[in-house]
């Protein structure tokens, strides 16, 4: 390989590589339902009836460590779900939403007795955090094609 | 930072391409990044330490699955660097496709 390169060639280098590593970085298919169920269990935990809720909680938030370090070991790569860009937003989006829906489950199956509102809650979390997750995704996948910064 | 704004340490081929993968990333695997830069291993080695020396990069070693693995990340000096690298590049080859001298 030559050791220099003009501009035009470099910034092809560049790009070369990062869509090499775009190429591989995406998640499989298994990630984005497994990661639903896993906000799905955070949100109707914090309503349930105690331990039980506090355990789900325990066990949904080892059950996401866990999904992410198999797709860190997997893939060779390692990223902050709140990294800059789109993808942050989705994120911030996403956190707000179920700290909402977890408070909605709570507060209705606390103070108004609608027990089945935790699991509703959190049917509605599994939905949006793999929709989130699949977002999230997209949008690293794209700014790993865009022009490199 | 020398001519036009070129950083010599990030310049040459491979260290340009260890710096444009993670860029992208927070860390990424030696492993990976010496598949994909299509370098042996003594020769990402050497280049990893030149950017680790000039402060760009950072390597940990960490068990994973009870499998020792070294891990590098660009240190935020690197991804100015490298940043500042890129827009001087992007100058330079918008310049040359206008005629223009740099």
């Amino acid at each position: 390989m030559a050791d220099e390169l003009d501009p035009a060639e470099a910034l092809a280098l560049a790009k070369g590589a990062r869509d090499r590593v775009a190429a591989r970085a995406g998640t499989p298919a298994w990630y984005a339902p497994l990661y639903g169920l896993c906000c799905g269990g955070l949100v109707a935990g914090a309503g349930m009836k105690q331990p039980l809720g506090l355990a789900i909680i325990g066990v949904s938030l080892a059950a996401v460590l866990l999904l992410y370090r198999t797709w860190q070991q997997q893939s060779g790569l390692s990223v902050s779900g709140y990294r800059k860009g789109r993808t942050r937003t989705i994120a911030l989006a996403l956190a707000a939403l179920l700290v909402m829906l977890a408070l909605g489950g709570f507060e209705l199956s606390t103070r108004f007795g609608i027990l089945w509102a935790p699991y509703a809650c959190g049917a509605a979390a599994a939905l949006t955090g793999a929709l989130a997750s699949l977002a999230w995704d997209r949008a690293w996948l794209a700014e790993l094609a865009g022009d490199v910064e | 930072m020398t001519i036009a704004g070129l950083d010599p340490v990030i310049h040459a081929p491979v260290r340009l391409q260890i710096c444009a993968i993670l860029s992208a990333t927070d860390e990424a695997e030696f492993a990976l990044v010496r598949e994909e830069t299509g370098v042996s291993e003594s020769v990402l080695s050497k280049q990893v330490k030149l950017l680790e020396e000039a402060g760009y990069v950072r390597v940990r070693k960490a068990t994973l699955a009870s499998r020792q693995r070294t891990w590098l990340a660009l240190t935020a000096a690197g991804r100015d660097a490298f940043a500042a690298h890129m827009r001087a590049l992007t100058r330079l080859a918008a310049a040359a496709a206008n005629g223009v001298a740099a």
